[in-house]
């Protein structure tokens, strides 16, 4: 398949199960809410080291708040629900709770349940003071500039994570731009985290090494000045290869997300950009998959 | 025509228990069983036919007519559906109430929404003694729910209060909140002597006071966020809620402070 020059390689993103947390991050301040969600998704790129994935999904209309005040929709991801539960504490108890005028509510309703402010209360020391709203409780937590309020509970759901593409073109900075265009044309999309830096990725890695305590290590086949020792997927005239990681709540979202990437370099970054392809691991590692073609149809 | 009617035949001598009349104790039976069912009219048993006229299906939920100011026991311990009533009521409305929604459009008298677990009562004039308090002899009084009171409260709303949200348009008289545990307690008019005297814990918020109380201390201004919370949870119940907190930033006051209690008397203005 080739679309308006690029051609879209006949493989497939290979993602997998994880489990996942939206909360709501509000403050006093466009600023402040900046400060304490860009702190919290911190950190955040890969669960290989970070202990899960996070991200910036969305602002959140001040109507659309529980405390009527403007918002932003965070999303974590882990392997499982305890990993996921012990990310949650440790980032909101380290970065929402400490950042002035903040307070933080789950995002999703399901049936599965993790501590949220249930666990974080004791910092109160036997002043916080629980209310319950609705059917839901909250937890107001003496702090020194006031009170943070935050949810005793918020729900985990099943998400995916390891969607992606690769943008393969003649030069660094023309697979960059490119890169930038698609990010911020994904981040439209609700349901799904770009998690890393900006939203791309350059050190795209393989599963193991030649070292045996590594358990990820660079993908060579695509590293371009590996290209005359090693079994290359690059042409001889690919100079730069970067890679857009997407985690997401669906399936539905995750191919959206990848469709408007996709869609926009080819539109736009024709004569810069040679193949659009994605990372897969033979299908062995994950479930889902993302098939390139498919999805531009 | 979804709810049954029951229109009040005569005017009442004694004091007439309609415990039974609950939608979800009554919702499998036909208008023959219902209108034979026995109630207590003073010391005595009787039909309820003997006072009621009764028509229509139980669907939605039950209309009361006529002036119940004699009836007690209206909705007790209801899980579902809805009751209207068109005139007062007597005490005792929702007694262990655990769902659904009683709206008086009328008075109702003492300890309405006694142990209150969960659901919503509109009054839409005034309230007696005890709102929202715990019967005699129990530990806790309302624990859930919301109690919306368009007029004025008597004594003691809120005594033993546990959990819910109170809100009384008018003012409302002496010990407010007393003995309260948690909750929230809103009073839009003028208060009474002994506010939250030996509360424990617990919300009450005041449109405009001066407080003089000494076993309440005095605890700084500051921005009560969660009050936008109650706001926007009320806002959906009621349009009678719109904005009722247009300022968060507040003075509250903690106590009782000779039971070492935590609760907050906040005041909007």
């Amino acid at each position: 398949m080739i679309i308006n020059g690029i051609k879209i390689e006949n493989t497939f993103a290979e993602a997998f199960p994880m489990k996942a947390v939206r909360l709501i991050i509000t403050a006093d301040s466009k600023y402040w809410l900046k400060q304490a969600t860009n702190s919290m998704t911190g950190f955040a790129t890969s669960v290989i080291a970070c202990g899960c994935e996070a991200g910036i999904e969305k602002v959140v209309h001040y109507s659309k708040t529980p405390d009527g005040r403007l918002g932003v929709a965070v999303l974590l991801f882990a392997m499982n629900s305890e990993d996921l539960a012990k990310q949650v504490i440790r980032r909101v108890g380290q970065c929402i709770l400490t950042t002035p005028t903040t307070a933080c509510f789950s995002g999703i309703e399901t049936d599965e349940k993790i501590n949220l402010g249930n666990a974080i209360r004791f910092f109160g020391d036997g002043f916080q003071i629980s209310k319950k709203i609705n059917n839901k409780k909250f937890w107001r937590i003496p702090v020194m500039d006031g009170e943070f309020i935050i949810e005793d509970k918020t729900s985990i759901i099943a998400g995916i994570g390891g969607g992606n593409i690769l943008i393969i073109g003649n030069s660094n900075c023309d697979v960059l731009k490119s890169g930038e265009a698609a990010v911020k044309e994904m981040k439209k999309v609700d349901n799904i985290i770009l998690p890393f830096p900006g939203g791309i990725v350059r050190s795209g890695s393989k599963v193991g090494s030649k070292y045996k305590n590594l358990i990820a290590s660079t993908n060579d086949a695509y590293c371009p000045t590996l290209k005359g020792i090693t079994k290359t997927k690059l042409n001889k005239n690919a100079e730069s290869v970067l890679e857009i990681v997407i985690d997401g709540i669906n399936e539905k979202d995750i191919s959206l997300a990848m469709k408007k990437g996709v869609s926009i370099i080819c539109k736009k970054f024709n004569k810069g950009i040679q193949t659009i392809s994605a990372g897969n691991y033979g299908g062995k590692l994950g479930p889902f998959h993302f098939h390139l073609r498919d999805i531009m149809k | 025509m979804s709810y049954l009617i029951l229109k009040l035949k005569k005017k009442l001598k004694f004091r007439l228990n309609l415990d039974l009349l609950t939608p979800n104790k009554i919702i499998d039976k036909k208008i023959a069983a219902i209108k034979s069912l026995k109630i207590s009219y003073g010391n005595e048993k009787k039909e309820i036919s003997n006072f009621f006229s009764i028509s229509g299906i139980l669907k939605k939920g039950i209309i009361f007519k006529g002036d119940l100011n004699r009836c007690d026991y209206i909705g007790d311990q209801m899980k579902n559906g809805k009751i209207i009533v068109n005139g007062n009521v007597g005490d005792y409305l929702g007694n262990k109430m655990n769902g659904g929604k009683i709206v008086v459009n009328g008075s109702s008298a003492n300890y309405t929404a006694s142990s209150f677990k969960n659901g919503e009562i509109l009054i839409t004039k005034s309230t007696g003694d005890f709102l929202g308090s715990s019967i005699q002899g129990e530990k806790l009084g309302m624990s859930g729910g919301v109690v919306i009171i368009k007029g004025n409260a008597g004594h003691r709303a809120g005594f033993k209060m546990r959990s819910g949200v109170i809100y009384v348009k008018g003012n409302a008289k002496d010990f407010i909140g007393c003995q309260m545990i948690a909750g929230t307690i809103i009073i839009g008019g003028k208060i009474g002597l002994n506010i939250g005297l030996l509360m424990k814990r617990g919300t009450i918020i005041l449109k405009k006071q001066k407080l003089f109380a000494p076993y309440l201390n005095y605890s700084g201004k500051n921005n009560y966020i969660f009050l936008k919370i109650i706001q926007n949870y009320l806002e959906k119940l009621s349009n009678e809620f719109k904005n009722i907190f247009p300022n968060t930033y507040i003075k509250k006051y903690l106590g009782d402070i000779n039971c070492k209690g935590m609760g907050e008397i906040l005041i909007l203005k």
